[in-house]
């Protein structure tokens, strides 16, 4: 067990505090959203994330916050930076309650994760709600829903931490809710599946994928070079070297590429790089071809004498996954689209630059 | 058009840094800003709208409305 997954209440902001006038009843309220709440409506059932229409529920008077995005800055940021510096791999899923998750290989007993939860309450918060788990899927269902699974629990001063027994994790990977999981298709939900274990396949792809962090493993690197025959080879023949290669290794990477360099040496012996890095990953091969066609074209014309191309790897998160298909592979990572265009977007068609000229169908 | 949870702007008003898809994007850059005037005969509220580098590498296109942020498009 080696992920926690948090929910913080009570943050240590002190803009809110003084707002609050020194009661521990409180909810800070986003929208419809509890963003965070004082120790005392903690005590009595209210958790941040939940809907404010659920505030009623836990009785008392509660001094309703309005949420500021400057209230929780300073400390989102702090939070960052000591993950950065203490887990492994860590995500922050939500300002709401500051909820996140991080690994940390060596903690697998619960007085091996005390340091970490002693640096998270009440350094940061004076209330946690915590699951753990092999896996940041399970830690985090664990975390919120734990009590009414009975999953085995530690307290601590100002929290619970749930933990899912690694000898029962097979059971409970079957029934984690699909909503964990980041933008199923809307076809699992038409066919009525509802948990991964519903789904084919799934339950496994998920156990053996690593979790898409903010820190993540680090990029493997790849080079390939190429000396070039003058007059018997085209760039589509160096197009297709580089792309089967990059290819293979991001089949056997289980990744995306995230960042290409292509190196280009002339005849008269002069050398030009160009290099780009993308925001997400992509692993579909058409798309990683698109990425390598996108720098080539940069390069000069032919011929060349050599040419030399360098990948970087990442991990390409669950949402970017098409599930289902013919092989029940992840196969496609790509950057989703919205699909038809809107009124507004075919109107900045018509004079933004940035855009292509698409004479879609609009959708009023 | 979808919601972004947080955004941090600077005192200018502009994007500073946002969470999107459960990562924080640090802005490098505002490389754009303008106004739109959306179907006010509908109700639609005007956009003051960005378009930012961030520090990932993304090309990003933000709104703000009344109602809050919101993100127009990422480039890839």
């Amino acid at each position: 067990m080696a992920y926690l997954a948090w929910r913080l209440g009570a943050i240590a902001e002190p803009t809110v505090l003084a707002a609050a006038g020194g009661s521990t009843d409180y909810a800070v309220v986003r929208g419809d959203t509890v963003w965070d709440v004082g120790e005392a409506l903690w005590d009595r059932g209210g958790r941040p994330g939940q809907a404010f229409a659920a505030l009623k529920w836990y009785g008392g008077e509660p001094r309703l916050l309005a949420w500021r995005a400057s209230c929780y800055q300073a400390v989102e940021e702090a939070l960052r930076v000591w993950l950065e510096d203490q887990a492994r791999r860590f995500a922050l899923e939500s300002t709401a309650g500051m909820a996140g998750w991080g690994e940390w290989p060596e903690a697998d007993t619960p007085s091996a994760w005390g340091s970490v939860l002693e640096a998270l309450v009440p350094r940061w918060a004076r209330r946690i709600q915590g699951g753990v788990a092999s896996h940041p899927l399970l830690a985090r269902w664990a975390r919120d829903e734990g009590g009414a699974h009975r999953l085995p629990h530690w307290t601590l001063a100002g929290g619970v931490i749930y933990a899912v027994p690694w000898q029962q994790e097979a059971a409970w990977w079957a029934k984690l809710p699909l909503r964990y999981v980041e933008d199923p298709p809307a076809a699992w939900r038409r066919r009525g599946w509802k948990r991964v274990g519903d789904v084919p396949g799934l339950m496994e792809q998920l156990r053996c994928l690593p979790p898409a962090g903010e820190k993540g493993e680090a990029p493997v690197r790849a080079r390939w070079d190429r000396e070039l025959v003058a007059g018997e080879e085209r760039w589509e023949g160096v197009l297709e070297y580089f792309g089967q290669r990059l290819i293979s290794l991001l089949a056997e990477r289980r990744g995306g590429v995230l960042r290409l360099a292509v190196e280009w040496q002339g005849e008269a012996g002069q050398r030009l790089r160009r290099e780009r890095r993308w925001p997400e990953a992509a692993a579909e091969p058409r798309r990683v071809k698109a990425r390598l066609v996108d720098l080539l074209q940069l390069l000069p014309p032919w011929p060349a004498a050599a040419v030399a191309v360098e990948a970087e790897v990442g991990p390409i998160a669950v949402r970017q996954m098409r599930w289902w298909g013919p092989d029940l592979r992840p196969a496609a990572a790509g950057m989703g689209t919205d699909g038809a265009l809107d009124r507004q977007e075919v109107l900045r068609g018509y004079w933004d630059p940035w855009r292509a000229v698409r004479r879609g169908k609009g959708r009023e | 058009m979808r919601a972004i949870e947080a955004v941090w702007p600077d005192r200018q008003g502009r994007p500073r840094g946002f969470r999107w898809r459960r990562r924080y994007v640090r802005v490098a850059t505002v490389l754009e800003s303008w106004r739109e005037v959306r179907a006010w005969w509908r109700g639609e509220p005007e956009l003051r709208c960005w378009r930012v580098e961030g520090e990932d590498g993304g090309i990003y296109e933000l709104a703000q409305s009344a109602d809050g942020w919101w993100m127009l498009k990422v480039y890839d």
